[in-house]
């Protein structure tokens, strides 16, 4: 539980795929929001599986994701 | 910020509100950015299907491919309209505006008052006259359409596919998926050959060949045989194809004849960036207008579920007289054979291409220049490529601006 997600809200299309992954993470509004913190698998997989690939994905000062 | 001048006549029965006609993803954003925009007066959605607002894209994917998805497509529960306080009316589709009046007459016989109204209507699909009233001939806009081609997908059956479009190249993936002998039929050279050019094209028609699909391209429906069903279709290439379910993917056409005599283009509403038509109090969005694209300097019809999406909110943010800021980059995505494709710009511009990655394994990115310039990108399995095409498209333009 040490990723941390980021929303690029100019990217965010507002799918919802990551809410739906991740609930305890994300809420989608007019764009996803970052609401908590969760299992980082998820976190990543909510960052992989997004259509517009607008969650980047750290861990302290580690870029995971993209 | 408050709600302006329209806050509080929620409590006014008399007032029209905001009107939204159709019950697509833009007429649900539009309602939710309303809401959370803090507006309080009247919103009504008028949906033409029997269902609440769902998700569209997975009709042509997961709803066909066999499992049961039941109602997990609706954006909400029954209970979100409630608690929010927007109204859904079923089954009624309107059939005029009277901009003058400020009323739009429904299929119900009841004429209803807006304040500002909202044209999200969307699309139908093209027909064909040649294959218009077989039993075993549909397209694919709707849940029930897709309940339709569903029951036909059976195991060994076989299918052609009339146009190798998004649609048509998404229901041959889950066809396939379930079984089915999947034959496309495409008028043109390749698949998506207008939009992205010839490479591209033959690579979408390779890779569906290599995954068991009969491609046959240059080439069109000349003959349809069949009592009541169609058996077999001749094309004009000379083949007889036998077929036992025909899916037409020729495209969509705005579905506004209800706009007819009301001064409004019944071929997409021309609205600006923002989603304002010409007309006091009248905003149009998705694939019903026809929207000022800044980039390309031109109008443009239909679009994308991002585009759909994001139109719906601007329109909201418009209504209440709220800045949408800047609109996003046309963009949109599709995952055929489990690989993840996106798109993002406008490749129409583009005077040349540069590759970078395998075709072959499905892992590379397309970008598209104009006079050395990036304006567009194809990414291809590649999804944590797309930030960075993105920021490199971003700042060209914003360059290009100045």
């Amino acid at each position: 539980m040490t990723y941390k997600a980021h929303i690029d809200e100019s990217a965010c299309a507002a799918h919802g795929d990551c809410e739906a992954i991740a609930p305890e993470v994300f809420q989608v509004a007019d764009t996803a929001v970052v609401i908590g913190t969760g299992p980082d698998e998820l976190i990543l997989e909510a960052a992989r599986i997004c259509p517009t690939s607008a969650i980047r994905v750290t861990d302290g000062d580690e870029q995971i994701f993209p | 910020m408050d709600s302006l001048h329209l806050s509080g006549v929620a409590s006014n029965p008399m007032s029209g509100g905001v009107v939204i006609v159709g019950g697509g993803l833009s007429a649900q954003r539009c309602a939710e950015t309303l809401r959370r925009s803090d507006y309080t007066g009247r919103i009504r959605i008028i949906c033409g299907e029997s269902h609440r607002p769902y998700d569209r894209p997975p009709l042509s994917k997961e709803a066909i491919s066999g499992r049961e998805i039941g109602d997990s497509l609706s954006y909400r529960p029954w209970e979100w309209y409630e608690s929010q306080a927007v109204e859904l009316t079923l089954d009624t589709r309107a059939r005029e505006l009277h901009p003058r009046k400020r009323q739009v007459g429904l299929s119900n016989g009841a004429d209803i008052s807006y304040d500002q109204l909202l044209i999200a209507t969307g699309s139908q699909p093209r027909t064909l006259p040649m294959l218009e009233g077989y039993a075993n001939v549909s397209a694919l806009r709707t849940i029930d359409d897709s309940h339709e081609l569903r029951d036909a997908l059976r195991p060994g059956a076989r299918l052609a596919i009339v146009g190798a479009g998004f649609i048509g190249q998404e229901v041959a993936v889950s066809a396939l998926k379930a079984g089915v002998h999947v034959t496309i039929i495409e008028a043109e050279s390749a698949p998506l050959v207008r939009v992205l050019g010839t490479d591209l094209g033959d690579w979408f028609a390779a890779m569906h060949r290599s995954e068991g699909v009969d491609v046959r391209l240059n080439t069109r429906v000349s003959a349809v045989a069949g009592d009541g069903s169609v058996r077999s279709v001749a094309l004009t290439d000379g083949t007889l194809l036998e077929c036992d379910h025909v899916l037409l993917g020729v495209g969509v056409r705005p579905d506004l004849d209800w706009l007819k005599g009301s001064g409004l283009d019944t071929d997409g509403v021309q609205v600006d960036v923002d989603g304002r038509t010409s007309a006091p109090g009248i905003f149009a969005v998705g694939d019903a207008a026809s929207t000022f694209d800044p980039i390309l300097e031109r109008h443009v019809v239909g679009n994308h579920w991002e585009a759909a999406g994001r139109q719906g909110a601007r329109a909201a943010k418009s209504m209440l007289g709220l800045s949408p800021g800047a609109p996003a980059m046309t963009s949109f995505w599709t995952d055929l054979y489990d690989t993840r494709i996106q798109y993002l710009g406008h490749a129409s511009l583009a005077d040349e291409t540069s590759l970078d990655g395998d075709p072959h394994s499905r892992d590379f990115t397309v970008t598209f220049l104009r006079k050395g310039q990036p304006v567009g990108g194809l990414l291809v399995g590649r999804p944590h490529q797309l930030p960075a095409i993105r920021s490199l498209l971003t700042s060209t333009i914003e360059r290009s601006a100045v």
